[in-house]
């Protein structure tokens, strides 16, 4: 077997917080943080993008930005949602 | 003027009036007429020898110069609906000669032609950079009735028209200078006329950005120093709303592409003190009409436009509008100038701006290798949220992750299943044929499987996950059931002779039966009870009532029991799953 990318106790959060702001039949446990949120991986499209970005509001009180085609990048995993929401929450 | 006539009079790109004015905001300052001219020419005279252009420019400023320097050469704007490579591969093989227009910040394919700003200026002489009405300006392209992509071919006349037509409808024409946010696509017929177009011929701004996230769009409008256009759609002003965020005073709101509800405009205007106003229009047309939506359901026609009747259709020409076009939608006329939309064509999907039909959903589920059988199902009305399909499939050989990624290939995200339910068999009767109505109770006699899976489930089955469960899967939340306290229910005379009162209890009763009805069907309770309930309006026999089920915040459902608006009894309940089968 291949090793699975581990998830922290932040990602898990985040992971649920998407799980159940879109609705979607993952479990959470099962995303692979590494994997593209956008297009392939969990196959999300713009719509769920601008759901996510509320639904992080809320609950971290972030808003998401996408300056510099930077959310390209934000988006590209779980992992790099998660750096991004914890780095503005951070500041 | 008319613009179906072949009249020699050239029509001008333009409606400003002198070379200093700003025609666009870019990169943190205005960009004047005679800049904007100056990279016109530029461009125009870089341009490969073509018929045909892919305008592919996100940056709206690049794609105004792209697409007057393509008209400049007499070349026609392609205006894909998506920029899949796929797609832009349709493109080059139907049309042939063409290249791909891209905008200063993309990196495009070999062969492609950037868009650069800057590159200096020309003198502007009001109405000499002009064009024969009848020149193909733009092919935007819809789904046709068989969903694959249709075009669309604009003249040049009939898109000025339009663009000058939205601007004096919406008062703008005063002179002031107003600047064009928009949230939409310049490609997007909308994002053309109200964007691009309006901008252009109207004398007014437009904006390079296309904002995305609440705080963009925040930012966007704030950092310009004008008045504040904003051009947007139901997903972003709820959006927006949704966020809290607050944004800089407003000068006019624009919204299109799909229905806004009576209470998003409402809630927008007040919270944003500025008036919304919509735009109803499809891509073979363009726009059609508009209406303030806090004015009601009445649409007002662009000037110049007529209304026909003909098999049950309404057709639409003049104006802009060069030949009778056909509205998918179902259209109740009022008089000459305004009409009632009732619905979308019953085979048409709408989501986010992209259209396509079921029949062409089903075709491309069943020419999966491994598909028997397969349909969509378009769920009801879901008000201001973005509707999601249902779909059905029996391929025995597949599992869902296979087929939702071979469907994929096929279809744009938006349209895939939530949920794809794996079934042995479609409801079809002898002839064949797949009643909507038997599709939607096999849709829903699934979600009731998987929320029963879901209740036994451990740590899973506190009802507000559940409810939030069977709303993702097309049960939709909240759950409006409309009844009527039948007055001769026995227990009601008696009580308060001459003043008649429906007791607590039977209204309990009422809210009971009809909630477990409807969840019932869904998802197989075994009981409704009621946890508390405090009652707020007295109501009456015979009085019409309409009962919501609401996800709470916490573990709790809540419900609502209403009597012409207002609000006759609240309270919390809880569902009590079936014993584990």
């Amino acid at each position: 077997m291949t090793a699975v990318a581990v998830m922290s106790n932040e990602e898990r959060e985040l992971a649920e917080l998407i799980v159940s702001a879109l609705n979607l039949e993952n479990p959470a446990a099962d995303i692979d943080p590494e994997a593209p949120l956008y297009g392939e991986g969990l196959g999300l499209d713009s719509i769920d993008i601008l759901e996510i970005a509320l639904a992080v509001s809320k609950r971290y009180g972030v808003q998401i930005r996408s300056d510099d085609n930077d959310n390209v990048r934000i988006f590209s995993s779980l992992r790099s949602l998660n750096e991004h929401v914890q780095q503005q929450r951070a500041a | 003027m008319s613009i179906s006539s072949s009249t020699t009079d050239l029509v001008p790109l333009l409606g400003h009036r002198d070379g200093t004015q700003p025609l666009a905001w870019r990169s943190g300052r205005f960009v004047s007429v005679a800049e904007f001219l100056g990279d016109v020419e530029t461009l125009a005279a870089r341009l490969p020898r073509h018929t045909h252009a892919v305008n592919l420019c996100r940056d709206r400023y690049c794609f105004a110069v792209a697409f007057a320097a393509a008209m400049v050469r007499g070349q026609i704007s392609l205006l894909p609906a998506t920029q899949a490579v796929e797609s832009l591969r349709e493109l080059q093989r139907a049309y042939q000669s063409v290249y791909l227009l891209v905008d200063d910040e993309q990196v495009g394919e070999e062969g492609s032609v950037q868009v650069q700003a800057g590159t200096g200026t020309a003198q502007f002489v009001p109405d000499k950079l002009a064009f024969a009405p009848d020149q193909i300006a733009t092919i935007a392209f819809t789904s046709g009735s068989t969903g694959e992509p249709v075009p669309s071919a604009k003249n040049w006349g009939s898109l000025a028209l339009g663009g000058s037509n939205e601007a004096s409808c919406f008062g703008l024409l005063d002179g002031a200078p107003s600047v064009i946010v928009g949230t939409v696509p310049p490609q997007h017929m909308y994002g053309l006329e109200t964007t691009v177009l309006m901008a252009l011929r109207g004398g007014l701004i437009m904006h390079h950005e296309r904002p995305f996230f609440p705080a963009d769009v925040r930012a966007v409008l704030a950092s310009v120093d004008a008045d504040r256009i904003l051009a947007s759609t139901p997903v972003h002003l709820r959006a927006l709303l949704a966020s809290g965020i607050k944004l800089p005073a407003l000068r006019l709101t624009i919204c299109a592409t799909a229905p806004l509800s009576e209470d998003t405009a409402r809630e927008f205007e007040n919270r944003f003190g500025v008036e919304v106003h919509e735009v109803y229009g499809f891509t073979e047309a363009g726009m059609v009409a508009t209406r303030r939506t806090l004015n009601g359901p009445q649409w007002r026609l662009l000037p110049g436009l007529k209304m026909r009747q003909s098999d049950g259709r309404i057709l639409f020409a003049g104006g802009h509008v060069p030949a009778e076009v056909a509205s998918a939608d179902v259209i109740e006329v009022v008089d000459d100038a305004h009409f009632v939309l009732r619905g979308r064509g019953s085979d048409l999907v709408n989501i986010a701006g992209k259209r396509t039909s079921i029949g062409y959903l089903d075709r491309q589920l069943c020419a999966i290798k491994g598909v028997h059988d397969g349909a969509f199902l378009l769920p009801d009305n879901a008000g201001d949220d973005v509707v999601r399909l249902t779909a059905v499939a029996v391929a025995p050989g597949l599992t869902r992750e296979q087929l939702l990624a071979a469907l994929s290939q096929r279809v744009d995200p938006v349209f895939l299943p939530r949920p794809l339910h794996l079934v042995e068999s479609l409801p079809r009767n002898a002839t064949g044929k797949l009643a909507r109505k038997e599709l939607a109770k096999l849709a829903r006699s699934e979600l009731a499987k998987l929320a029963r899976k879901e209740l036994a489930k451990p740590g899973r089955s506190e009802p507000a996950k559940l409810a939030r469960h069977c709303a993702g899967r097309g049960l939709i939340m909240p759950v409006v059931v409309n009844r009527h306290v039948d007055p001769a229910h026995p227990a009601l005379p008696g009580h308060f002779p001459g003043d008649p009162i429906v007791p607590g209890a039977v209204l309990l009763d009422e809210i009971v039966d009809a909630l477990s009805g409807e969840l019932g069907a869904c998802a197989d309770f075994a009981a409704v009870t009621i946890r508390s309930a405090k009652f707020l309006r007295p109501v009456r026999p015979g009085d019409r009532l309409q009962i919501k089920l609401i996800p709470g915040q916490d573990a709790a459902l809540r419900f609502e029991c209403s009597v012409a608006g207002e609000t006759a009894v609240n309270g919390a309940l809880t569902l009590v799953a079936p014993a584990d089968q």
